[in-house]
């Protein structure tokens, strides 16, 4: 059988869609066609609720693509420069990891971001012209902190993400377990951050280096009766991707609730999962996920 | 063919295209017309960013309107004769034009290549 095409988009939504991918630069990359195309594709089998919240918090989704990491590095690495008292001579950068993953050996984005520190380009930033960049992979190799504070030199625990701020506590935990350094030595950095994960990391003492602190896409952007529709149109497009029995109810509104709007390297699972998760709908039909994990 | 893209044309916007998303504008309607001319989503984005920066169409809080050059384009078209009646709403089905056939000749048309 034959099937007829059939398209719920008129011509203004069409523009509207294409406008947020031009100003975003999302029609700058490679795979730009079948990316729009797909995101159409999307679109189309949702009502006009969903499709109207779809476009709203997508105009508000954060891409870093590998291409962009230096500037958010560079931007993220400059605010040390809020900290006078520090010796940038000599920096120590720890990749940022859950500790079983450190004991397998795992590489994560972490790790590229930490050997991104090692980039020509940031001794010609004129902070950094005289840093040493030391990229310290096993932490009982770290300065004792008399040493330490006795230098000045920081310690930064560097990651590309920080969503509940969950891995970057077990991380910072493990580091003091072994080495008592205070928050005159040792920080957090990531380039991009969710404002929770940045407040969980300063309860707990320690200063959080970031370019960019984002909050919750639904949660803190609508308020009162329009907050409560908008939770209930996000539900009824996570109820389609439900259909798949590998859907995670504990990823509704991405993890922990977290209510992300981004991808890195990676798209991160904190983010609503109908960008990453490619949901079987059918025997023939699947989600297609723009940012696919 | 299901699930592939079609390479992008070179967009040379054909009067009778232009003249149709015109229409599907002025009536509101969906642009399912186009993606039956086997267009992609992102060639007819790429239509309307044309139209709209032709002046043929103008964009005011999101919502996109003829302008008076967009509907002096229909009413000429129907003027000049090209177009009467039913025609002036309805454009021609250019994709299903076919060679003219010999008087004997067997024409059997692809059921997945007809739209209506």
């Amino acid at each position: 059988m034959r099937i007829k095409p059939t398209s719920k988009f008129d011509v203004s939504k069409i523009r509207k869609l294409n406008k947020i991918f031009i100003e975003k630069g999302w029609t700058e990359i490679e795979e730009y066609h079948a990316f729009f195309e797909n995101f159409c594709k999307l679109l189309e089998d949702l009502d006009s609720k969903q499709t109207d919240l779809l476009i709203e918090l997508t105009s508000d989704f954060l891409w870093v693509k590998n291409s962009d990491y230096y500037k958010y590095l560079k931007n993220t690495l400059l605010k040390l420069g809020e900290y006078p008292n520090l010796n940038l001579e000599h920096i120590f950068i720890v990749p940022l990891l859950a500790k079983s993953d450190r004991l397998n050996n795992k590489i994560k984005s972490s790790t590229i971001v930490a050997y991104s520190c090692q980039n020509p380009q940031l001794r010609h930033v004129k902070l950094f012209e005289k840093t040493k960049f030391q990229i310290v992979h096993d932490i009982n190799k770290l300065p004792n902190p008399s040493k330490l504070e006795a230098n000045k030199n920081p310690i930064i625990l560097i990651d590309d993400f920080i969503g509940t701020g969950d891995t970057a506590l077990e991380g910072l935990e493990e580091i003091l377990s072994l080495k008592g350094y205070d928050n005159n030595t040792l920080f957090v950095a990531s380039l991009v951050c969710q404002n929770e994960g940045v407040e969980l990391i300063k309860n707990r003492g320690y200063n959080v280096l970031s370019d960019v602190v984002r909050e919750k896409g639904i949660s803190d952007r609508y308020f009162g009766s329009e907050l409560i529709a908008k939770r209930k149109i996000m539900e009824s497009i996570e109820n389609l991707l439900a259909v798949d029995s590998k859907f995670d109810l504990g990823f509704r509104f991405g993890y922990k609730e977290s209510e992300a709007l981004v991808t890195m390297i990676r798209t991160p699972n904190n983010t609503f999962p109908l960008y990453w998760f490619e949901a079987k709908l059918n025997k023939t039909n699947k989600w297609k996920a723009p940012f696919p994990r | 063919m299901e699930g592939s893209i079609p390479p992008l044309r070179i967009l040379i916007m054909e009067k009778t295209t232009r003249r149709k998303i015109l229409l599907i504008l002025l009536n509101q309607g969906s642009i399912v017309e186009l993606i039956k001319d086997g267009y992609t989503y992102g060639q007819i984005a790429t239509m309307i960013n044309e139209l709209v920066a032709e002046e043929f169409i103008i964009e005011i809080e999101d919502e996109l309107v003829l302008t008076a050059k967009g509907e002096g384009i229909l009413i000429e078209s129907n003027g000049k004769g090209n177009f009467k009646g039913i025609e002036q709403w309805i454009v021609p089905d250019e994709k299903s034009r076919s060679q003219k056939l010999e008087e004997n000749e067997l024409y059997l048309p692809n059921r997945n290549e007809l739209h209506f």
